[in-house]
């Protein structure tokens, strides 16, 4: 379960930007995927990152293709209010987060995947250009430039304020 | 996970650390329906791929479960390939997942067809007792569930489970499995996965719809003659039963909504707990509206069935092409409201019409001014 603590939260935040639809059914779907396909795979635990993203990708890519062929009336289930945030500096991370994801949806598109791919996935410059068909270099590039302009966001800034708050009046 | 290079090259700003910050519980809200199914079923890995297929999309995230629940299952029983194996160790090791067998060789090898007949050895080795170091290990994909017989399915030995973990039979979840099992029991075939298609996507005001699925084991089977519960939502309401039913032999099911007021989530659930995917169906209100013509003043009386208070309706006409917009109201809590227009010179049919919004669709109908 650590495997998928640790992987299924930024695969679900890239699908949900870089692939805005039904991110949940193709986050189920990669997990579907990556196991069935587990056999062929060898490598550590960096190795298993790229994978399983490359196999999300593909899903979402083909996700998208039978979206448009056929229309479906099944959606993606609503969000539950299940877990209430126990403690506001969980509230404002999960704000931050979303505040932040919001923030790279507003990027080219090509531009977002590869910051999401980058910063969310963790993955290597060299892995996200082979994934994107991009020169590492403006792989490299385009996500530097990408982070800078979107670290100066004021919205970005309320919410590391908000989380500075937060730590301060902790330590009091 | 990356090199200290690569990493240098992302500026510390609070964006990063947002986009990398720990999954929040919403995110790892399925965790538990992950753990649970982790003992719901163990299967073959080629079953995997019909059921699927047979499930389509929208039980995915309920397949997803079972195909981990095969994979970790198999994990504790040492069953794995040795690379998924030694995966698995490194990850899973803290909760109890063995190592790989050191006497195989460690390269990648290519799916190999399942070899392993229903036998009772084979059973034995798809849960191995971990203490036992000369529990046999497999020799390749399939095996892990090969031990299957059909129409059961085995559930791990209690000395290989996960002790601890949150969610798991141990833990008294109610998981489909959690009645503890000796090694190579055969257990009846529990419900997996939960299809769910609605007659309609969109409901008049009023209107009801069937809701249908088909509830299968994780093998691919239909079972029939399982509890069904039909649940629906609206917008910030929680899931509430409105119908129940059981699957007839071929593992189907139809239930009929309430009637409709508003846009309604729909899913199916049997009475182990699995889940289908959610079915919306969009309600579309039925408009309605009347004219009194004073002194030039032309007063529309709407009645919206199906709209929310402070909704919007909107009354226009068409003029070269454009539509132009004569005057607005806002639903009241009874769901009417009076709009007044000056009369136009010639008789003139309008358009009153309230918009989509998250509750319903959009909806309409045409009346005409005329100076009386």
């Amino acid at each position: 379960m650590e495997l998928w603590r640790t992987l299924h939260p930024p695969l679900l935040r890239y699908l949900t930007v870089a692939r805005n639809d039904s991110p949940e059914d193709i986050a189920a779907e990669t997990w579907l995927q990556a196991i069935r396909d587990l056999p062929r795979f060898e490598g550590d635990g960096k190795a298993f990152r790229a994978f399983l993203f490359t196999v999300a990708r593909n899903r979402a890519i083909d996700h998208g293709r039978a979206r448009s062929a056929r229309p479906v009336v099944l959606v993606a289930e609503p969000v539950e209010e299940s877990m209430a945030p126990s403690a506001e500096e969980i509230a404002v991370e999960r704000a931050s987060t979303q505040a932040a994801l919001e923030l790279v949806a507003s990027l080219p598109p090509a531009q977002a995947e590869m910051v999401l791919l980058r910063v969310v996935a963790g993955l290597d410059v060299a892995v996200v250009a082979a994934m994107v068909g991009k020169q590492p270099g403006t792989v490299r590039v385009s996500v530097h430039r990408a982070l800078r302009a979107l670290g100066r966001d004021p919205r970005m800034r309320s919410s590391s304020q908000q989380q500075q708050q937060v730590q301060q009046e902790e330590v009091v | 996970m990356e090199s200290r290079d690569d990493e240098e090259h992302l500026p510390a700003n609070p964006l990063v650390r947002a986009l990398r910050a720990p999954g929040s519980p919403a995110e790892l809200a399925r965790e538990a329906e992950f753990v649970a199914a982790f003992r719901a079923a163990q299967q073959p890995q080629g079953s995997v791929r019909r059921l699927a297929g047979r499930v389509g999309i929208a039980a995915t995230a309920t397949v997803t479960t079972v195909v981990l629940t095969a994979g970790v299952a198999a994990a504790y029983g040492r069953v794995l390939p040795q690379p998924v194996q030694r995966l698995a160790h490194s990850v899973l090791g803290p909760v109890g997942v063995p190592a790989p067998h050191t006497r195989h060789r460690t390269t990648a090898t290519p799916p190999a067809p399942p070899v392993t007949p229903p036998t009772k050895q084979a059973t034995q080795d798809a849960s191995p007792d971990a203490s036992q170091p000369g529990s046999k290990p497999t020799d390749g994909p399939g095996q892990a569930t090969a031990s299957q017989a059909p129409g059961a399915t085995t559930t791990p030995s209690p000395s290989n489970a996960p002790v601890g973990l949150p969610g798991t039979p141990a833990a008294g979840t109610g998981s489909p499995t959690s009645t503890p099992t000796q090694t190579g029991t055969h257990v009846p075939r529990v419900p997996a996965a939960q299809t769910i298609v609605a007659s309609s996507g969109e409901a008049v005001f009023g209107g009801t719809v069937t809701v249908s699925g088909v509830v299968s084991a994780a093998d691919g089977h239909v079972l029939g003659h399982r509890a069904v519960r039909l649940q629906e939502r609206t917008r910030g309401e929680p899931w509430t039963t409105v119908a129940r039913g059981s699957t007839a032999h071929d593992g189907s099911v139809s239930l009929a909504s309430p009637e409709l007021d508003r846009t309604t989530y729909f899913r199916l659930r049997t009475a182990h707990g699995v889940r289908s995917a959610v079915a919306r169906v969009v309600e579309k209100p039925a408009v309605s509206a009347s004219v009194t013509e004073n002194g030039g003043t032309s007063s529309l009386a709407v009645t919206v069935l199906g709209g929310q208070p402070g909704d919007k309706v909107k009354v226009s006409v068409r003029r070269s092409g454009k539509t132009v917009l004569l005057a607005t109201g806002t639903l009241g809590p009874d769901g009417t409201t009076v709009i007044t227009t000056p009369t136009p010179r010639r008789r003139t049919s309008v358009l009153v019409r309230v918009g989509a919004t998250e509750d319903h669709a959009a909806a309409g109908t045409r009346v005409t001014l005329e100076n009386s």
